[in-house]
């Protein structure tokens, strides 16, 4: 039978659409493949848990018997009764918003100053960046001594101009501040990334300003800043996170007899503890849910303020 | 006739070779205890000595100098918990959630007289009228003194007689300051448990009452806190946690290794330390009493888990290692004082010979033994624990005051308990 020359390419291109079909198939195919280790990782070792652990929020477990169905009870004794929770949470709230604030303004600044063209330049920054290296726990035992009463290292230097410095960690009242300090040291990374940040933004804005006469305040808040803007916004996602998570501080601290503990301890430390030193799972569990649903309120706010202060190249200006 | 003797003797050989083989199959077990290098070859020691009188038995030690509890409950939830453990005070915490061996039945097989071997120590051990360990280690609370300090104050030594108002005194003529620095403390405590705990019981004061209920807002829990906290803040004759901080450590014993305290209260383990500092001369007595005398049994038991595989080789381990032979051991090795009664009336723990350099009153061993508090031990002993050092820290650091202290522990308390 002859068939039309135009119908026989069709036919020609049909087949050629079943190849191509084919080939898309083999690559989604590669993807699930490649990507499988953590997809199975994801629903396995994390959505697995994380569900379970709902449903254990609702119980009495002590990890060994079987769990004890008691409904809401313990969200309510966490909310009524639980003194210690109260101070956990009190003192991860004052942390992070102490933290936050302090590491934002001051991890820019430093930043701003690791951009100057300066001879050592390299070695500077390396300073600045090396302490995020350091271990939590080494940078704790050593902030110990710096932090000591009468002979540390930070009063010796206040004693200098007349100030008669606090007892830092052993004083329920200047404790927190003390950790802020510590934890201010190792903000290599957000300087990092706003190096790179900066080190991104193209010159010719820079010099376009300079010929409009912008003096150097103006060009840094009217061009690095906003150009920043998605920097600083990560920067504060991230510390957000983590400060509400801080763990390692608060663990090593704890051990020493003579730490405030009430003044120090925060939500992961006391989530620690139920779950591990008193064998109660469940109350953990449920503890955990709080602070999950604390962290994703937070991290909206910052996500729905970002549109007023978050400014993208690719975004006109309204 | 002689052939069915031959073939029941026969037969009676195979018999008993079998069960010999089964007796004789190799079991290994495993021991985890905690402590320090010294705890570690002592426990290998007496472990080396179980498997000469037991061959077919291997115990593999498993040592663990932190996070103890954690680590055999995360072995235990696992599924892969030791046969053997070291436990103290936190032991009710597993026998309430039947992850330990009641130990009665095999005590009575195997004939065990705990009241003679252990006289009243193993009572801790027991829960709801099971026993869930063997007494391993025992030894109160003691004070170490400075011979040379208390000479030179001219005062007399410490006894079993004192109260706080003899010991104040004492404290307040060994203490020593110059302009406003300190240079010899006649005390040094601080937020550690047996200290606290042993002063207000000293007082008539309690945890718990009889019913478990707690009684931590009673006066004489009070009297007792604010007595101990005077010590510092008023009478200015023990360390401050700030004052430790300066002086580089958070333990009294330092402090009295270096000879800059005249009154320490600790545990056995104490001597060994003390036994290689030079220019110290020290000596030990009873710790002191006031309404009653009051101090701390330092103690651990071996106890076995539920989910052993081989629950009679593991006892006839730690009856093995809980008798007279490997009891020694923990003496001549000057590790602790032995849980056995035997032992620790017998001459070579008396004489000190093999611990301590020097001649000192081992007797304030024995003399301590009708002066033991009897702990609060509750399935929830961690969890009080923490409660009650939270809030305590602040004390000790002067922060709050002791009725706002006592009233706050007495709320999680009962909180804890209800």
């Amino acid at each position: 039978m002859d068939v039309p020359a135009h119908l026989m390419s069709e036919a020609r291109v049909e087949r050629g659409k079943g190849r191509r079909l084919n080939a898309r198939h083999r690559e989604s195919l590669w993807f699930y493949l490649i990507i499988s280790p953590w997809l199975v990782g994801l629903l396995l070792l994390l959505a697995g848990p994380m569900v379970y652990s709902i449903y254990l929020s609702f119980t009495d477990w002590n990890l060994f018997n079987a769990p004890e169905w008691v409904g809401l009870d313990n969200y309510v004794r966490l909310f009524t009764r639980d003194r210690n929770f109260g101070l956990a949470l009190g003192n991860t709230f004052y942390y992070t918003l102490l933290y936050v604030p302090l590491n934002i303004v001051i991890s820019l600044a430093v930043a701003y100053l690791l951009n100057k063209r300066l001879r050592g330049m390299r070695f500077f920054r390396t300073v600045i960046y090396l302490p995020y290296v350091v271990p939590v726990v080494a940078t704790t035992m050593v902030f110990r001594w710096i932090f000591a009463p009468t002979n540390g290292q930070l009063n010796s230097l206040l004693a200098l101009f007349g100030v008669v410095g606090p007892a830092w960690l052993l004083d329920p009242g200047w404790v927190k501040p003390a950790l802020v300090i510590m934890s201010l040291w190792g903000m290599g990374s957000s300087v990092v990334f706003l190096l790179a940040g900066m080190q991104g933004i193209p010159t010719e804005m820079y010099e376009a300003a300079a010929i409009d006469g912008a003096g150097e305040r103006q060009r840094f808040f009217n061009i690095t800043l906003p150009m920043l803007s998605p920097v600083i916004f990560f920067n504060m996602i991230m510390s957000i996170i983590s400060s509400l998570q801080t763990f390692t501080q608060i663990y090593i601290l704890n051990a020493d007899p003579n730490t405030p503990n009430n003044a120090i301890n925060m939500i992961i430390p006391y989530l620690f503890d139920n779950a591990f030193r008193f064998n109660k799972m469940g109350y953990a569990s449920a503890i955990a849910w709080v602070l999950f649903l604390i962290i994703f309120v937070f991290t909206l706010l910052v996500i729905r303020s970002s549109s007023v202060w978050v400014f993208y190249e690719s975004e006109m200006k309204k | 006739m002689r052939n069915r003797a031959l073939l029941l003797l026969v037969i009676s050989l195979l018999v008993l070779s079998v069960s010999v083989a089964a007796a004789q199959e190799p079991v290994t077990l495993r021991l985890s205890v905690w402590g320090g290098l010294g705890d570690q070859e002592a426990y290998q020691a007496r472990l080396d000595l179980a498997h000469e009188a037991f061959p077919n038995i291997t115990v593999e030690l498993l040592y663990t100098p932190d996070d103890y509890d954690q680590r055999i409950q995360t072995m235990m939830a696992g599924g892969d918990a030791p046969d053997i453990v070291q436990l103290a005070e936190a032991i009710h915490g597993y026998s309430s959630r039947d992850q330990l061996l009641p130990l009665n039945d095999m005590v009575t097989a195997a004939e065990l007289d705990l009241a003679a071997r252990f006289g009243t120590n193993y009572l801790q051990y027991q829960y709801e009228g099971s026993l869930y360990a063997l007494p391993d280690r025992g030894g109160a609370m003691i004070v170490y003194y400075n011979v040379d300090m208390f000479d030179a104050a001219g005062i007399g030594y410490p006894t079993a007689d004192w109260t706080w108002e003899e010991f104040l005194a004492a404290a307040q003529a060994l203490t020593i300051t110059d302009g406003d620095a300190t240079s010899q403390y006649g005390f040094a405590a601080g937020g550690w448990w047996p200290w606290w705990m042993s002063f207000i019981y000293q007082n008539g004061g309690a945890v718990l009452d009889e019913t478990g209920a707690p009684v931590i807002n009673s006066e004489a829990v009070q009297e007792a806190l604010q007595f101990y906290n005077d010590l510092v803040y008023t009478y200015a004759v023990a360390p401050s946690p700030q004052d430790y901080a300066d002086l580089g450590t958070n333990s009294p014993d330092p402090l009295f290794a270096q000879g800059k305290v005249a009154m320490i209260m600790t545990g056995f383990w104490n001597i060994s330390t003390l036994r290689d500092v030079p220019d110290i001369n020290w000596d030990i007595a009873p710790v002191w009493g006031n309404v009653n005398r009051g101090t701390v049994a330092f103690g651990s038991g071996l106890a076995i888990t539920s989910g052993s595989a081989h629950p009679e080789e593991a006892f006839q381990i730690i009856n093995f290692l809980t008798d007279e032979a490997a009891q020694s051991v923990i003496v001549e090795r000057g590790e602790d004082a032995p849980a056995n009664v035997n032992v620790l009336n017998s001459e070579l723990f008396l004489s000190g010979e093999t611990f301590a350099n020097r001649d000192i009153y081992m007797e304030a061993f024995g003399e301590s033994a009708d002066a033991i508090i009897a702990l609060p031990l509750i399935p929830q002993w961690n969890e009080m624990q923490s409660v009650m050092g939270t809030t305590l820290d602040e004390l000790f650091l002067n922060a709050i005051d002791v009725p706002t202290a006592v009233e706050q522990i007495q709320f999680d308390l009962e909180d804890l308990l209800q």
